[in-house]
């Protein structure tokens, strides 16, 4: 039932989102109505990061508890990190198609997401070729760090090194009030989105250790 | 001064549009195919309890 408020919830927020992205934001004066893709390509961005913060967490809770439901957590949030951080690079690249003339460039920011949507795959892959539940676990927890350890990588490289992307908007105190509102009304919506997402993939991990238990009942 | 947009109006809606476009797309395709794999699960599980049931 609460699943399903927060399902109802995400949606209007959405809606919402979009009025204020699309119409209650004032336009930008230099690239026009490209720059709304802003409001939809930062959260997306920072969902990635979260997600790789909560798999991260959801490892290290793993090691030291030994309980699965730690192992579930972090490959829900995985599971959505392949999602959010392929959203972001894909909003990213059409933005950056006609503000730099190519889909894509090699600078720190977009090589670190890049790594980070790979680290989320290899997660993945590295799972799929091992049998054991428990083994499984333990082992990807080496990429789950790994993804976690992009992040402040991923979030500081545009001071670190020379880069193309723009620089953050977010307390630097040049944003529109608008422009801010707009923005912060999508942070609030995607993250009730990622909340509802990421509690009902829980909710179908658990069902599904609950068939793959049963199964080993009816085998024995 | 206020700088006009270099970028044509035109191209600047389609890239908007595309854009908007693929993050709903890829959240519609992730929770269609989380609903799937309930419903799967959930008949999977009705089966097999309805086995071990009948086993024991």
């Amino acid at each position: 039932m609460g699943r399903q408020i927060l399902g109802v919830l995400s949606l209007v927020a959405i809606l919402i989102a979009l009025y204020f992205a699309l119409v209650y934001a004032p336009t930008e004066s230099t690239m026009g109505p490209l720059q709304r893709i802003f409001y939809f390509h930062v959260p997306q961005g920072i969902l990635s990061y979260t997600c790789a913060l909560f798999v991260g967490f959801g490892c290290l809770m793993f090691l030291v508890k030994n309980d699965l439901k730690w192992d579930r957590l972090a490959y829900c949030s995985a599971e959505l990190g392949v999602l959010f951080s392929t959203t972001s690079m894909v909003t990213g690249m059409i933005w950056a198609k006609p503000v730099w003339g190519a889909w894509w460039v090699f600078d720190a920011r977009l090589t670190a997401q890049l790594v980070l949507a790979l680290l989320f795959v290899s997660y993945f892959m590295l799972r799929a070729y091992l049998p054991e539940r428990e083994k499984k676990a333990r082992l990807s927890t080496v990429f789950g760090f790994l993804a976690m350890l992009d992040v402040p990588i991923n979030y500081f490289s545009i001071w670190l090194w020379t880069t193309q992307h723009p620089q953050p908007v977010i307390g630097g105190g040049g944003m529109d009030p608008q422009m801010r509102t707009a923005f912060l009304m999508s942070i609030t919506a995607f993250g009730l989105l990622y909340a509802y997402l990421l509690t009902h993939r829980l909710a179908i991990a658990k069902l599904e250790d609950e068939v793959e238990y049963l199964e080993q009942v009816q085998a024995a | 001064m206020i700088q006009q947009s270099t970028i044509p109006q035109s191209t600047a809606f389609d890239s908007l549009v595309a854009a908007y476009v693929v993050v709903f797309a890829g959240i519609f395709i992730f929770i269609w195919l989380m609903m799937s794999r309930q419903r799967r699960l959930e008949k999977k599980l009705q089966t097999l309890r309805d086995d071990l049931r009948g086993k024991s």
